[in-house]
This record gives C-alpha cells, sequence and structure tokens, in this order.
C-alpha cells in the first residue's frame, strides 16, 4: 500500500461522484481468491481506482556518494462516464513523481508530471507494464523481464535498466494485502525486491548538469485497488528494505488521527523469497524528529523497527526527503532513502515512507 | 510681463466677459458640446473594445503562441504532432483548447422573474485540459467551488457535465454553484452543473469545462480549436512559429495571441474611427462660434485696444489679450466638455452597453474605461481650436493704426482679411487632389482629410461669394421687391459686409454640408441595402441553428426531412464557416449554398458580369471585400484552405457580388463543390419555398409541430427578416444623426449669437435708420431678412458642398472603410425642405437675436460712439 495510498489524499484524484445523466462508473474491487497472475498481472488493471508502479532504491555513484532513488508512476480512474467517445475524456489520470536524494543537496531533487491518457503520448498497456506520461517511460521487456525507467526534466534525467533477481513475490495473501480491519480495505499487491540497476543520472540545471554512471539496487511495487483505506486511517508508514543478504523485508502500519495503529503487517523473507516471518507483532520505535521548514511537519526519520526476536535500525541518508507534491498528488509527505543497520552494522538498504504527517488524509 | 499688464489684462477680459455673457456662455457651450461628444464617443467606443479585447486576453490565458485553425477547428490529431516536434520547436508546454460559442437558452427556474426568455445571447466555453493548461496558460483554470468539492476536487474536474463560471458569468445566469444551467448546441440543450468559478476579470463572462467533456457535449469530437503553446527560454515566438509551420499542415495558423488581438481590434476599425470623425465635426463648427465670438469681442474693444497701444502697450500684449479671449473660452468648453463627456459616456454604458450601433459590441456592458492620452489630445484640440479662431482677430487688433482703431470700427474692417478668392480655391484644390488618394493603413484618411478642405475652402469662399453674389440679387429678385425699404437695405447690408456673412454662417455651411453628405450617403445606402435584399432573400422562410461546433448543424437525414415536410415548395440549405486567410485580419466568411453557375445573379447579388469557370476548376463567388483586402481579382485563380486533405485547394473566382452583412469579406461556393471537397454535409441555415397555400406562421408552428427537434431553430419569414435588417440598418446610423442635428444646433446658435453681436456692433448703424424714421420692428425685419438670405446662401452653399461630400462619402469612404459600393441616392425633397427650414431657423434666430439687442432707446445708441 503505501505512499501509494496517497492518491487518495490528492485533489485530483479523488472519488469521483456521479453527476449528471451518467452513471458513475462501477470500480473492480479486490478479491481474496484472485491469482496474480504474470505476465498480465505486470500490466495495468484500469477497472480499479488506483493503480502504482514504484520503484525505490539506492544507486552507486561513479566519482561520488551514494545516493536515493524514487520513481512512481500512478493511474487514477476518475468517475467519468465511459459514455464519452472523445480522445481527451478524462477516464484514467496518470501521474509520476521522481525524486533523488543526493547528500550534497541536502534535500530532494523532485519533479512530477500529470495527464490524462488517450491523447498527446500518454497511455499505459494492460498487458504489460509500460506506462508513458510524454518523455517519461516505465517500461518491461517481455523478453528479460528487464524494466526501463526513462525520464528527463528540468533539473534532472534518468536511464535506467532494472534486472530483476528472481521471480515477484505475492505480498499478503497470495497477492491479496488487506489494509483495515475490513476485507475489502485491500490491494493486490505484488514487489520485485533485489532489483540490480545499471544506467545514468543527470541532475542539475541544463547549463550545469552533473551526470554519473550508476549501479544499484532497487525495489518496485506494483499495487492496484478500488477502496482502500479506512475512513479513520490518517495516514501510513511503510518500508521496502532490500537486505544485504539477499534476503527482503516489507512492513506497513496504518496510524489514526491519535497515533493509535489501526492496522499492521511485517512480510520478512530469505534470498530465495520463502517468507520467514509475519510479523503483525511488528514494533515501530522512532529515534529521531525532525521538523520541515515548509510543511512545519514533524516526522519521525529513524526507526528502531522490531519484528520477533530481531530489531533493525533505520537511519535515513538525510533528514530532509520530504516531498511537496501539492500541484500533482497533492499534499507533503516524507520519502527517504534509509540505511539498515542492526547494531553498528550496516546489514541492508531501503527506503521508509511517512505519510499524513503534514495533514491529515482526505478520504 | 509685471504684474500692472496682468492686472490690466483681467481688467479688459473681465470687461469683454461682462459685455457679452450670452455670447461667451455660447460659445463656451458649443466647444463644450464638441468636445463632450468626441470624449462620449471615444470613451464608449473604447470602453468596449477594452472590454472586448480583455475578454480575448482572458480566453487566450497567457498563451505565448498559439496554433489556431484557419477554419474554426482542425483535426485533433495536429495536437500529437506539435507534441512531436515541441522539443525541436522549443515548445515547452502545450494545452489543446476547444473553444465553442454557445447560445444560451433561458434563465434558470430558480431565478426571480424566470419569465424573461434572453434570446440571441451568446456565451463563450473554453474546453480545457487543467494538466497541460496548468503548465502553459496558468491563468486559466478553473477554480473548484469549496461546496462541489465533497468527495475531492478531483471528481467535479472531472465529471463529464461540469462546467466553471467567472463571476460574470455566474451573475448573468444567475446561478450558484451546485445549480443547473442549460446551453442551446444546434438542435440540442446541453444541461451542465455549475461546480465552481474561473478568475477573469470583473465584467468577463467566461465558462471553462474539461475537454474531454466539451468535446463530447459541445459537438466538437475529434477536433480543436486552438493548441496555447508556452516557448521554453531564451526561444522567441517567431522561431518557434518557424519551426512550427514546418511541419503543420496549411489549416492552422501559428500565432502569437497579440496578433489575434489586432485582429480584432480591427474588427470594428474602421467604423470605430467614422464615428470619432464625425464627433469631431461638431468640434468643428464650434470653432466657427469661437471665431465669431472672439471676433466681434475684438470689434467692440477696438477703442479700448487702441487706447491702451496709444498709451505704449506693445502689440504684442494686445495679441495675448486677444488670443486670451479665445484660450479662455475654448479652455472652459474643453474642461466642461470632457466631464460632460464622461458623464454622458457612462449615461450610455449604463444605459445601452457598449454598442453604439454598429453591432459590433453588441452585448457587452463594459466598465469606463478613461483614456487620458486620447482625452488630454482633445482638450489641446479645443484649446488649439480656440487659438485658432482668435488668431485673426488678434492679428486685426494690431494691423490698424491706433489712431484709425480708436473710432469705433465697423467690423468688416476687422474681418476683411477673410475676403480673398485664393484659400478656397487652394483648399479645393488640395481637396480633390486628397479624393483620389488611396487608403492609409486600411483606413480613408486621405478621403476624410478631402473632405476637410472641401468644407474649409466652402467656408473660404463664402465671403468673396457674399461679395459676388448678392450684388446680382436685385436683379434676381425683381425691381419692386428689391425697391422695398427693409429689402432693399438688406441687400446692400449682405452685399457690402460679406466678411461679417461669413462669420455669421460658416458655421451653418460646415454643419449642413455634412448633414447633406450623410443623408444623401445613408439614404443611397440604405436604398441599396433594400435592394440587395431583396436578391439575398429569395425564399418565404429562413431558419438559422445555433452554435459553430461540429455537431451543431442539421445533418443529411433532417434535410431530407424538411425537403419532404407538407408546404414546403423547395429547400434550400447553407453551410457557412469562418476561413482564416490572414492572420491580422477577421475571418472570412465562407457560404456553402446552392448557386447555379449559370445564372449566379439568382442567389448572390452580383456586381458585375461572371465568368465561366475553365474546365476541371471549381468556381467560387466572393464579396468585393475580398477584391479589396485580399485581392481575389474575378478571373483570377485563388487558394483557400477548404478540404479535409491537410492542403489548399485552388479556386477560380467566377463573379463578385455585393455583401453587406460581412464587410471583412465573403466567399460563396457552391453546395455540391463544397461537399465534394470536405465531405461536410451538415449545414448550419435553412431556406424554405412554401406553396402557396402554406403562411410563414403557420408553417414555423408546423416545423415545430412534425420535428420537435427543429423547435430550436429560430426561423423568420424573409418579411420579417427585411424589415429586422432594415431597423438594425436605421439603428446603427441612429448616432450619425444625432451628431448632425448637434452640429446644426450649435450652427444655428452661431447665427443667434453673431446676430446678437452684430446689433451691438451696428448700434450707430440701426441708430441713424431709426433716426431716419425706421420703426424698430423695421429694422427687426431688416435683420431677419438679412438672416433669412444668409442662411438661404449658407443652406445652398452647405447644400452643394455636401453633395460634392457625400459622393466622397458613397465612392471613398464607405469602400476604403466597409469595402463595400453603393449606387447614389439623393433624396431630394428632403433636401430642399431642409434647407427651407434652416432658412427660416436663420430668420428666426437672426430676429429674435435682434429683439432682445436693440431694447434700448434710440438716443442711448447714438451716444454709445461719442
Amino acid at each position: 500500500m503505501k505512499r501509494r495510498a496517497l492518491l487518495t489524499a490528492l485533489p485530483w484524484l479523488t472519488l469521483a461522484r456521479a453527476t449528471g445523466a451518467c452513471a458513475a462508473p462501477v470500480y473492480d474491487t479486490v478479491s481474496r481468491e484472485h491469482v496474480l497472475s504474470f505476465p498480465r498481472d505486470y500490466g495495468a488493471h484500469p477497472g480499479f481506482r488506483t493503480e502504482w508502479w514504484y520503484v525505490t532504491g539506492w544507486l552507486e555513484r561513479e566519482g561520488a556518494s551514494a545516493c536515493g532513488l524514487q520513481i512512481t508512476f500512478f493511474r487514477s480512474r476518475t468517475g467519468h462516464s465511459d459514455d464519452n467517445p472523445s480522445t481527451f475524456a478524462p477516464r484514467q489520470l496518470l501521474f509520476a513523481h521522481v525524486a533523488l536524494a543526493l547528500s550534497e543537496r541536502g534535500r530532494l531533487l523532485h519533479e512530477e508530471r500529470a495527464a490524462r491518457a488517450g491523447a498527446g503520448g500518454v497511455r499505459f498497456s494492460e498487458s504489460d507494464t509500460a506506462v508513458t506520461i510524454g518523455d517519461w517511460s516505465f517500461t518491461r521487456d517481455a523478453g528479460t523481464g528487464r524494466y526501463a525507467a526513462r525520464l528527463a526534466g528540468r533539473d534532472l534525467d534518468l536511464a535506467l535498466d532494472l534486472t530483476p533477481s528472481g521471480p515477484p513475490i505475492a505480498q499478503g495473501d497470495k497477492g491479496y494485502s488487506q489494509k483495515g480491519p475490513r476485507p475489502e480495505q485491500a490491494s493486490h499487491y505484488y514487489s520485485e525486491p533485489q532489483l540490480a540497476v545499471t544506467g545514468t543520472v543527470g541532475a542539475g540545471t541544463a547549463g550545469e548538469r552533473s551526470r554519473w554512471k550508476v549501479t544499484g539496487r532497487a525495489w518496485l511495487d506494483h499495487e492496484w485497488s478500488s477502496t482502500l483505506l479506512d475512513e479513520r486511517a490518517a495516514g501510513w508508514d511503510w518500508i521496502g528494505l532490500n537486505l544485504d543478504d539477499g534476503g527482503s523485508l516489507m512492513a506497513f502500519r496504518i496510524r489514526t488521527a491519535d497515533g493509535a495503529i489501526l492496522w499492521s503487517h511485517a512480510a520478512r523473507r530469505d534470498p530465495q523469497g520463502r517468507l520467514i516471518d509475519i510479523g503483525a507483532d511488528a514494533r515501530w520505535m522512532p529515534k529521531r524528529w525532525w521538523a520541515s521548514p515548509r510543511s512545519q511537519a514533524r516526522y519521525p526519520t529513524s526507526f528502531d523497527v522490531s519484528i520477533g526476536i530481531e530489531v533493525l535500525t533505520l537511519q535515513p541518508l538525510m533528514d530532509d526527503q520530504e516531498i511537496d507534491a501539492r500541484r500533482s498528488t497533492g499534499g507533503y509527505y516524507w520519502e527517504g532513502a534509509v540505511a539498515v543497520l542492526s547494531g553498528a552494522r550496516r546489514v541492508g538498504r531501503g527506503y521508509l515512507e511517512l505519510t499524513g504527517y503534514a495533514a491529515r488524509l482526505m478520504r | 510681463m509685471n504684474s500692472g499688464r496682468l492686472i490690466l489684462l483681467r481688467w479688459i477680459l473681465a470687461a469683454a466677459w461682462r459685455d457679452q455673457r450670452g455670447r461667451w456662455l455660447v460659445a463656451t457651450v458649443s466647444v463644450a458640446i464638441g468636445i463632450a461628444l468626441a470624449t462620449a464617443i471615444h470613451t464608449v467606443n473604447q470602453s468596449a473594445l477594452d472590454s472586448f479585447q480583455q475578454a480575448i486576453d482572458t480566453v487566450n490565458g497567457e498563451a505565448q503562441l498559439q496554433v489556431v485553425a484557419r477554419s474554426g477547428h482542425f483535426d485533433e490529431r495536429i495536437f500529437d504532432r506539435v507534441l512531436a516536434s515541441a522539443s525541436a520547436a522549443g515548445v515547452a508546454a502545450a494545452s489543446p483548447v476547444v473553444e465553442v460559442e454557445v447560445r444560451v437558452e433561458t434563465r434558470p427556474e430558480e431565478s426571480a422573474g424566470g419569465q424573461q426568455v434572453r434570446r440571441d445571447q451568446r456565451l463563450t466555453v473554453l474546453g480545457l485540459d487543467v494538466f497541460r493548461a496548468a503548465a502553459a496558460t496558468p491563468g486559466l483554470l478553473p477554480i473548484v467551488d469549496g461546496t462541489q468539492a465533497a468527495g475531492g476536487s478531483g471528481s467535479v474536474l472531472f465529471a463529464d457535465d461540469t462546467v466553471f463560471l467567472s463571476a460574470a458569468a455566474q451573475a448573468w445566469f444567475g446561478v450558484r454553484p451546485g445549480q443547473m444551467i442549460s446551453l442551446r448546441l444546434g438542435l440540442e440543450q446541453v444541461r451542465l452543473r455549475v461546480t465552481g468559478g474561473v478568475s477573469a476579470p470583473a465584467g468577463q463572462r467566461l465558462a471553462l469545462m474539461d475537454i474531454g467533456s466539451a468535446q463530447w457535449r459541445l459537438g466538437m469530437l475529434g477536433r480543436l480549436s486552438r493548441i496555447d503553446l508556452k516557448l521554453a527560454a531564451g526561444v522567441t515566438p517567431g522561431q518557434a512559429a518557424a519551426a512550427l509551420r514546418a511541419v503543420l499542415p496549411t489549416d492552422v495558423e501559428i500565432l502569437p495571441p497579440l496578433v489575434r488581438q489586432k485582429r480584432m481590434s480591427n474588427l470594428s476599425r474602421a467604423y470605430r474611427v467614422n464615428l470619432n470623425v464625425l464627433a469631431l465635426v461638431a468640434l468643428f463648427t464650434g470653432a466657427f462660434l469661437v471665431f465669431s465670438a472672439v471676433g466681434l469681442s475684438v470689434v467692440r474693444q477696438r477703442p479700448q485696444l487702441a487706447l491702451l497701444s496709444v498709451l505704449g502697450a506693445s502689440r504684442r500684449w494686445v495679441q495675448a489679450a486677444v488670443l486670451a479671449q479665445g484660450l479662455l473660452v475654448a479652455a472652459a468648453g474643453s474642461i466642461a466638455g470632457i466631464a460632460l463627456g464622461l458623464l454622458l459616456a457612462q449615461g450610455l454604458l449604463a444605459v445601452f452597453g457598449g454598442d453604439l450601433g454598429g453591432g459590433y459590441f453588441s452585448g457587452t456592458r463594459p466598465p469606463l474605461r478613461i483614456d487620458a492620452v486620447v482625452l488630454t489630445a482633445f482638450a489641446l484640440l479645443g484649446l488649439a481650436i480656440g487659438a485658432l479662431a482668435s488668431l485673426l482677430p488678434a492679428l486685426e487688433a494690431v494691423s490698424a493704426r491706433p489712431v484709425a482703431a480708436m473710432r469705433s470700427g465697423s467690423a468688416e474692417e476687422a474681418l476683411s482679411g477673410l475676403a480673398r478668392r485664393w484659400p478656397a480655391i487652394v483648399l479645393a484644390a488640395l481637396g480633390v487632389a486628397l479624393a483620389g488618394a488611396p487608403a492609409v493603413d486600411g483606413l480613408p484618411l486621405p478621403a476624410y482629410a478631402a473632405i476637410a478642405c472641401l468644407l474649409l475652402a466652402a467656408i473660404a469662399a463664402v465671403p468673396w461669394l457674399c461679395g459676388t453674389l448678392f450684388p446680382l440679387l436685385p436683379r434676381l429678385i425683381g425691381q419692386r421687391l428689391s425697391r422695398h425699404p427693409v429689402v432693399w437695405l438688406a441687400l446692400q447690408r449682405a452685399a457690402q459686409a460679406p466678411a461679417q456673412a461669413a462669420s455669421v454662417i460658416a458655421g451653418v455651411v460646415a454643419s449642413f454640408a455634412l448633414t447633406v453628405a450623410m443623408v444623401i450617403m445613408v439614404a443611397s445606402f440604405r436604398s441599396s441595402v433594400a435592394d440587395w435584399l431583396d436578391v439575398v432573400l429569395p425564399a418565404d422562410l429562413y431558419g438559422r441553428t445555433a452554435g459553430a461546433g461540429v455537431g451543431a448543424a442539421l445533418d443529411a437525414a433532417m434535410q431530407a426531412r424538411i425537403r419532404a415536410m407538407p408546404g414546403v415548395k423547395r429547400a434550400e440549405f447553407v453551410r457557412s464557416i469562418d476561413l482564416s486567410l490572414d492572420a491580422t485580419r477577421p475571418p472570412v466568411v465562407l457560404l456553402a449554398r446552392a448557386i447555379d453557375a449559370a445564372a449566379p445573379q439568382l442567389r448572390l447579388p452580383m456586381t458585375g458580369d461572371t465568368r465561366a469557370a475553365p474546365a476541371g476548376s471549381t468556381p467560387i463567388y466572393v464579396s468585393e471585400g475580398m477584391v479589396d483586402l485580399y485581392g481575389f481579382a474575378p478571373g483570377g485563380r485563388v487558394m483557400l484552405p477548404l478540404g479535409n486533405v491537410a492542403s489548399a485547394s485552388e479556386f477560380f473566382v467566377a463573379g463578385v457580388y455585393r455583401d453587406y452583412a460581412r464587410q471583412h469579406g465573403s466567399i460563396a461556393i457552391a453546395d455540391h463543390d463544397y461537399r465534394r471537397l470536405t465531405g461536410d454535409a451538415s449545414v448550419s441555415d435553412i431556406a424554405l419555398w412554401l406553396v402557396p397555400e402554406a403562411t410563414p406562421a403557420a408553417m414555423i408552428a408546423d416545423i415545430a409541430r412534425l420535428e420537435p427537434r427543429l423547435g430550436a431553430v429560430e426561423f423568420r419569414s424573409a418579411h420579417d427578416l427585411r424589415a429586422l435588417s432594415l431597423t438594425i440598418f436605421d439603428r446603427s446610423f441612429a448616432m450619425t444623426y444625432l451628431l448632425e442635428a448637434a452640429a446644426l444646433v450649435v450652427a444655428l446658435f452661431g447665427v443667434a449669437s453673431a446676430y446678437a453681436g452684430q446689433a451691438l456692433a451696428r448700434a450707430r448703424e440701426f441708430a441713424v435708420l431709426r433716426h431716419l424714421g425706421y420703426a424698430r420692428r423695421e429694422i427687426i425685419g431688416q435683420v431677419a431678412i438679412e438672416g433669412a438670405l444668409l442662411s438661404a446662401f449658407g443652406a445652398l452653399l452647405g447644400g452643394a458642398t455636401g453633395f460634392v461630400i457625400s459622393l466622397l462619402l458613397i465612392h471613398r469612404v464607405n469602400p476604403q472603410s466597409f469595402h463595400w459600393t453603393m449606387q447614389t441616392h439623393v433624396p431630394l425633397p428632403e433636401l430642399i425642405v431642409s434647407a427651407v427650414l434652416l432658412a427660416a431657423c436663420g430668420a428666426v434666430a437672426a430676429a429674435l437675436a435682434m429683439r432682445s439687442a436693440t431694447a434700448a432707446g434710440p438716443l442711448v445708441a447714438m451716444r454709445d460712439d461719442s
């Protein structure tokens, strides 16, 4: 779920109300019975209200320190009538975020795109991962399974290939991932941890752009749903960690406005993707708080997360990894690269997402 | 100048003012009327134009460059082509836009007084992609109303029936967010929910929709009206336009919005200049009043001024004293005139809106916009006229030897400088030369200058003509009558004092000349329009659908059903679309209609012979404007951006017709040719010939019953349309008549005040006559005859001059301003009646003025000179 649910927060995206003569579309619903099938489920599921492909990871730059990477493509289905034959009919909207966490900058380098699908080179595929907004694209090669991310913006550009280390991992119950107390508060969700990344990254304005060859490890989430959050939900915390031994850890918890935990889930896997531990008892203990000068929000940027007998410490690449998405998907959130420590020893790297700290999520 | 002289100057001015208050007031008022009319007309036009341009700015957002259709709209796939070459052309963002003018059906049910049906009110609806508009034209975005955002603003933004209205549009509909509005589009009625606003300048009515919804709901599927572009830093609009032009088809233009603005301004430019010129005529007439007031004041003050000269006042000082009188009058008149004019403009805008009759700004209610630069220019013009009017008297005041001047001189001496022949001849020659010159920058400026020259020539010729013609009069009117002492004296006076005659009737000549010119021009225009209407309205019944969208028209099936209706003998249909052939000009109208190539004059009011199109070429017929503006000469081959193929096609100009409805040019093409080239079989206008037993009124009712969808079409009988057209025509000239009337009133003021002045200047003359046994009423009679004679002469001269000027208006100003010609039609009876009335008014004005001036006894008058 994660960040992605942030979609629901957004002014653009929210639920369509039926107006006028045309009935509101009926959204597909998440079903426990659905079995993920590939390659179909790599593609988009436009019957559902929201969907995202979410890449997070750490990149080693040639001649510079490691940096954090986040690339997200969101799809949102509006309430617009299915009867409208216009190619500009705003039935499906696509959004994309990209953020680089460069420690020398002290804050994120962030750009975004928003557009309706159908016209002007904005499209998605239902048969495989392929999302395009003009010159921003994220596509999967059917033969090799390798993903290609191509994004060029005003202040940054990326050309990255991401190669899976194994088959996708179905999260939750065979891909049915519950997010709240009610069974329909769920999503279909699979991950591809331990993606091997190669490519180039450029940062800086057009005249003085630095460009690096990069290698690294990334994590892809693909998730879709129509009803995600409980109405009491105020925000959530999520982590996706690539452990150095080849294993992975995904965990999230959903908070209410008074800080109580509405729902919590954690899944630790070994290098082969087998589940080691379902941490229904996972505990998140904030270690440090950071106040954003922009949103005034206070984020717990460092946690001790205990799952079973193990305690992992999350240490951010830098404190200021807040994203201002007020102009696209809406609001502020914190999405940052973290190192994973066990005691003083680094055991992995990954991403921490903190939402609902700046303002309560709108339903 | 030291303070003593200043005090002296003040004394002189104060004395002059006390001496003839009425006269100064009249002069001031006449200047004020001229300035007020010019100010009011300019201000109303400018306010309307500003509001118009603001509307265009609003609708265009802040786009730096736009891809626009040559004819209304273009294929939406061009948007992908623009995006494909965006980075190469330096385009940073591109926003596709659908722009539709819709007719607004009625006020919503909720509003008070809902019975009021608003006919033919139009509203511009823009369809936008908010994401792309946010990047290209961030000022042009919908604002979701807080009360409508339940479930998130996204749901409102992308619902398929929502519309965002500017504050003015909400007030106009009388709706609040959450309520429904109803728009009329072709045969369809579209109901939309108001869900928020759009920021627009006060008074601007604008509606925004999502582009996908707009394409669907407003009949624009697959079509775009324009693409707004934002350019990358450092890229000029010229560079980007050139790059895009190379890759886009020719049925679109790439223009900076400024060009489109200029195009809109050009739409009404000739009309506005015309009205301004007319307004200045009143000022021009007022100048003669200032002239006669100052001139006669100088005559009255000659002894005092001469005494001052003898006492050592410099000539320069004396001149300044005289000039100051004219300038004071002009300054007071200008200031009062501008204030009055702004009040008048405010009133006109409040009552009639921004339209002064031309129809260019109908339906607008613009806020008052004060154009300080032009108003200052008007004030300076007023001052210049005051200075000019007092220049001659000032020169005269110092030209005479002081001792001679100390005797109460005749005004004749003071004005004798006018009695020369050569200024009139030079001015007339100049006028004739200018009349032959072509328009400057699309405006008939040389023709206006020629008119001014001819007017001045006529006025300059007055003293000379008086001196030449009046001595001949006794022979003309017979011995017996001219022996009558009163008549004899009047004739002698007129013949002997031609310069004063000029000061009396110059205003009359000028204003009557312009009145006659306008009357002849309007009469010619009206009779030509009446003839034209007979040709263009051959059917019994006409109908027109609303809206300009693709789906706004009648399809082939509906056309067939109309043809088959009982009572219909014959049905013809017209498809009219806008074509843009020149970026800086308003679009021309293309009319696809039934035209018999063998006899086009049956449907088109041709102005000359038609030519047969060579085999293989497509004939078109063009309005006179097309020949003037685009050089579409008969027999020529021209290119038009027509057809689905994205390229221009070649056509043969087979003939020229008159089109009084579309001054910016129209093109007629046979409907089968249009269908062959474009595949567009839909139509927007219907013409029905009825069987003899059907009446238009019954047929209109039948149509609504048989084809309920056609209930939305406004049908009018040819008779009603003809009457309506002529009513509109008359209304559009109402302002002209008003201005002419104002100028005539000012001229009659002039006659009266000139005689009031003369009564004083000629006091000795009248005293002698009284002494010789003349009764006061005989003197008044003599003056009345003088007044009548001079006014009649003024009317005659003015009439003759007016006729010449009317030829200039008909053959120069109209074709150059509006690109149409007309046949000359002189309404002689009306003109003769007005001339006689004018002469009578002149007599009455002179007599009335004299009556009040000669109230004092003869002895007082005799003594006056001692």
